[in-house]
């Protein structure tokens, strides 16, 4: 088991544990990882199907914020959408590697199955709308399932609307207006505003 | 409403979760600078944006082992080492520069010439009740090996100051943007060349550097651009 940084650390906001960072102090840095790792993983898991890509990303994405930590500003956003950006971008980035052979057309495929977005508008799908991880699969779940493919698709395949306009045979002024729709009725349940 | 306002509106979501082309995300940030009503409805789905970056609760079955977490960390501790070994050795070269200067009469004399220099530069940068501050920019090296350049903000003026900068091109000039946050660079009407030194100096608009995070400087057209069509050959934090 991999021992744990310090309990003071821990108890750091993450601005301050960046500040840390920034200084090169790896304790601090470690206490970061902890506090960030299972969402980035699962993140970068989402986005590539797969565990050993899922690792790289994740090596990458911290490294990359252990050697660019002084230039995080908090004005920006907070750090860890930073961090989860930066998986992100890696993840698409090893996607686009792949090259759209047989690996991409697996993580689609696992896109699709492993995170059904739940339909259901049950009580208990409303209260879930405040617990922040499983807030998106709710606000998905708003989602026509058009709507949903054409922002997964864009989002955690990191497709342009003319490659989902091609992949999905429909044109491309469709895509455009499933996906603006789509976020518009995101954001007014978000804003607690009905569609 | 313009046709290219809609446009650029259209492409707001896209733009929103980072899934934009190049270009797409050129139209955006230029129709952004001129409307406040489009800042406001992108800053309206960043919520969405990050809720959907935060969606992804963990699989039970699958998730981040020790493994991974030692050679992250195995990672950041060998570059810590890195990084101290190197100060060492750069403190230890300045320690002995400086035994080594204060053997020698000559450079004793060099050195005091240099501390007064520094005592009057001080004391005129502090003078007058007002302030001033140096920032030195970031040079791109491979646009400019050998250049330098420093900005001196007052209460009243800023100027830019280069060295060693390569022509800008036949009918090009260079151009000053300045950058707050995240948002695209803003245009300004500073253009300016340099001499056969690469030595030039510019007067920059000081009453529009309150809230600037960055200035930077490119080479463009000589009657300068709206949006910036080379990389930066230098990039300052104010």
């Amino acid at each position: 088991m991999v021992p744990s940084p310090d309990h003071h650390l821990s108890a750091l906001d993450d601005g301050a544990l960046l500040q840390r960072v920034a200084g090169q102090d790896a304790d601090a840095f470690e206490a970061f990882y902890d506090r960030h790792v299972l969402a980035a993983y699962a993140l970068a898991y989402r986005i590539v199907g797969s565990k050993p890509p899922a690792d790289d990303v994740c090596q990458e994405a911290f490294l990359a914020i252990w050697r660019s930590a002084s230039r995080y500003d908090p004005r920006l956003g907070q750090a860890r959408s930073w961090l989860l950006t930066v998986v992100r971008n890696r993840a698409i980035d090893h996607l686009r590697r792949v090259t759209r052979t047989k690996d991409r057309e697996v993580a689609d495929e696992a896109l699709a199955e492993r995170r059904p977005a739940p339909r259901d508008q049950d009580t208990q799908a409303i209260a879930l709308r405040h617990a922040a991880a499983d807030e998106a699969q709710v606000l998905l779940g708003e989602l026509s399932e058009e709507q949903r493919r054409v922002i997964e698709l864009s989002f955690y395949s990191g497709y342009s609307h003319s490659e989902i306009s091609a992949l999905l045979d429909v044109p491309l002024g469709t895509v455009k207006a499933r996906m603006n729709r789509g976020l518009t009725k995101m954001r007014s349940v978000l804003g607690g505003g009905t569609t | 409403m313009t046709d290219e306002t809609d446009d650029v509106r259209g492409l707001l979501g896209t733009y929103a979760l980072g899934v934009c082309t190049p270009e797409e995300a050129a139209a955006v940030q230029a129709r952004l600078e001129s409307s406040p009503e489009l800042r406001h409805e992108l800053e309206a789905l960043m919520p969405v944006a990050r809720a959907l970056l935060n969606a992804s609760a963990p699989a039970p079955e699958v998730g981040p082992d020790d493994a991974l977490k030692r050679a992250v960390m195995v990672r950041v501790r060998e570059e810590t080492q890195d990084l101290s070994t190197t100060q060492r050795r750069a403190t230890r070269s300045r320690r002995l520069g400086f035994r080594a200067v204060l053997r020698s009469p000559v450079r004793i004399t060099a050195l005091a010439a240099v501390l007064v220099a520094i005592v009057v530069a001080v004391a005129t940068v502090t003078s007058g009740g007002g302030t001033t501050k140096t920032y030195h920019a970031q040079i791109t090296r491979t646009l400019a090996p050998h250049g330098t350049a420093q900005i001196t903000v007052g209460t009243t003026d800023a100027r830019l100051t280069v060295t060693g900068f390569p022509s800008p091109g036949t009918g090009r000039r260079y151009q000053v943007w300045l950058q707050t946050g995240a948002q695209a660079p803003r245009p300004t009407r500073v253009l300016f060349t340099v001499d056969a030194a690469g030595h030039a100096e510019a007067t920059l608009p000081v009453d529009r550097l309150h809230g600037v995070d960055r200035v930077m400087v490119t080479s463009e057209p000589a009657a300068g651009s709206p949006a910036p069509t080379t990389a930066p050959i230098l990039q300052a934090t104010v």
